[in-house]
């Protein structure tokens, strides 16, 4: 369904792509929200103050939640993760789209719907799990959606993501290291056990 | 006392006055929603659906108060949101094809009207007004829940119930005297919209009380110094 957006919306409603290298702001909280972005190559991070809301893909969009929000101006910023190639949908044409199309408002409602999954189970684990099983558990997920040992985050991405203090995740990973389950350079964790983390994340 | 049985009329013909996505429908779209509605009527306390039962159509209140939580691995309730007269249930399991994704208990008695999912998806494709009303739904949402995430995340259990009384006003009103909230909770509910313990919550009600923030009646909660809890809520946006 979002191949549908690259291949026929974005060509109709905006030509030109726009690039934003690694920590730029395509946009920050309580700017004029005049666009919504289609994000093709690269990741972006949906940031509430330092807090990582969720982390965009190649064909998704970001700032619709935001458009529909009884105000102006962006309700969280967005910033560039990784070098990124976006487009920008102005927002007149955005609501002329979804009232047009039926195909882009599924395709839309699907996004929405999958973002609200995804939230929900942020939630649930954060008042079930204790903060070290969700600092594994992250790294887990990270290192195997990305097919690598080596997880490119850093002590501030994994503090945003888990919802502690940068102080606390230190600690946690510290206390990881010293088991010798990873280690950690100046952007990444290198995994050497992932057996090892998952028994203490109770996932095996 | 409520009656247990009362006339539904047709969509088209519908005297409720709410703000519902359906209220604003056109006269054609209503009667075409209308065919194969169902009514229901819920005793306080009984279940409209289960989270994880299989999505068999779109339920909207005629009226009355529905609560909508989740069940944790621990077997602790979360409530997610409120659904009040004219608002819809069961749409986004419609949308992605999937069980419920909560579990809806009536509040109080209530008569709740079941659409046939086919011709809620048709008339999607039909009425673009429509898609455009569920789409803002589905933001709203998605806003309640990362504002969700957030609280549980950052803020204190204090600050938490306080937000949770404050969700109650805007949800539910306050009652005619202009200041007790228009909904009756146990305090257990109250902590599983906080996402704490039933304790707690009473600690923290008793605080808030004893600050002359809050009156406790009861299950039912007087609102004394609003901006003094929006204040203590930490509600800034």
């Amino acid at each position: 369904m979002n191949d549908y957006i690259r291949d026929l919306i974005i060509p109709a409603y905006s030509k030109e792509a726009l690039s934003y290298k690694k920590n730029d702001f395509l946009f920050r909280e309580g700017e004029e929200d005049d666009s919504v972005y289609f994000l093709e190559e690269g990741e972006v991070k949906i940031l509430k103050k330092k807090w990582v809301l969720w982390s965009a893909k190649p064909n998704e969009l970001i700032g619709i939640s935001s458009y529909f929000a009884d105000e102006s101006t962006y309700n969280f910023s967005a910033k560039a993760n990784a070098d990124c190639k976006v487009y920008r949908i102005q927002n007149a044409d955005f609501k002329s789209i979804l009232l047009n199309n039926s195909t882009f408002s599924r395709a839309v409602m699907d996004m929405l719907c999958q973002r609200i999954r995804l939230t929900n189970t942020r939630t649930k684990s954060l008042l079930e799990y204790p903060s070290r099983y969700r600092l594994i558990h992250e790294i887990i997920r990270k290192a195997k959606e990305i097919k690598t040992n080596r997880v490119p985050y850093t002590l501030e991405d994994l503090s945003g993501v888990v919802g502690v203090s940068v102080r606390l995740i230190r600690d946690m990973i510290s206390d990881l290291e010293q088991k010798k389950l990873l280690e950690r350079t100046k952007e990444k964790l290198i995994i050497h056990d992932l057996k090892g983390l998952e028994i203490i994340a109770k996932i095996t | 006392m409520k009656r247990s049985i009362v006339d539904i009329p047709s969509c088209s013909e519908c005297d409720v006055e709410g703000n519902g996505i359906l209220c604003a429908l056109s006269h054609e779209s209503k009667d075409f929603l209308s065919e194969r509605k169902g009514d229901n009527f819920y005793k306080k306390g009984q279940t409209i659906f289960y989270e994880g039962n299989h999505a068999n159509g779109l339920f909207c209140i005629y009226d009355g108060k529905v609560k909508l939580s989740k069940l944790g691995d621990d077997g602790k309730e979360q409530i997610v949101r409120f659904a009040k007269t004219s608002d819809i249930l069961g749409y986004r399991s419609l949308l992605s094809d999937e069980p419920y994704h909560a579990t809806a208990t009536a509040m109080e008695d209530c008569h709740v009207c079941l659409l046939s999912k086919d011709k809620f998806m048709q008339l999607m494709e039909k009425d673009p007004k429509l898609s455009l009303s569920v789409v803002q739904l589905l933001s709203k949402d998605l806003r309640g829940a990362e504002q969700l995430l957030i609280d549980i995340a950052q803020k204190s259990v204090k600050e938490r119930i306080s937000e949770a009384l404050l969700l109650l006003k805007n949800t539910f009103g306050y009652l005619e005297d202009g200041k007790t909230i228009g909904a009756s909770m146990t305090r257990s509910e109250i902590a599983d919209i906080a996402g704490t313990t039933t304790e707690t919550t009473i600690r923290t009600l008793a605080q808030l009380s004893k600050d002359g923030l809050i009156e406790l009646k009861g299950k039912k909660i007087v609102i004394k110094d609003f901006p003094r809890l929006v204040s203590e809520a930490s509600i800034y946006d």
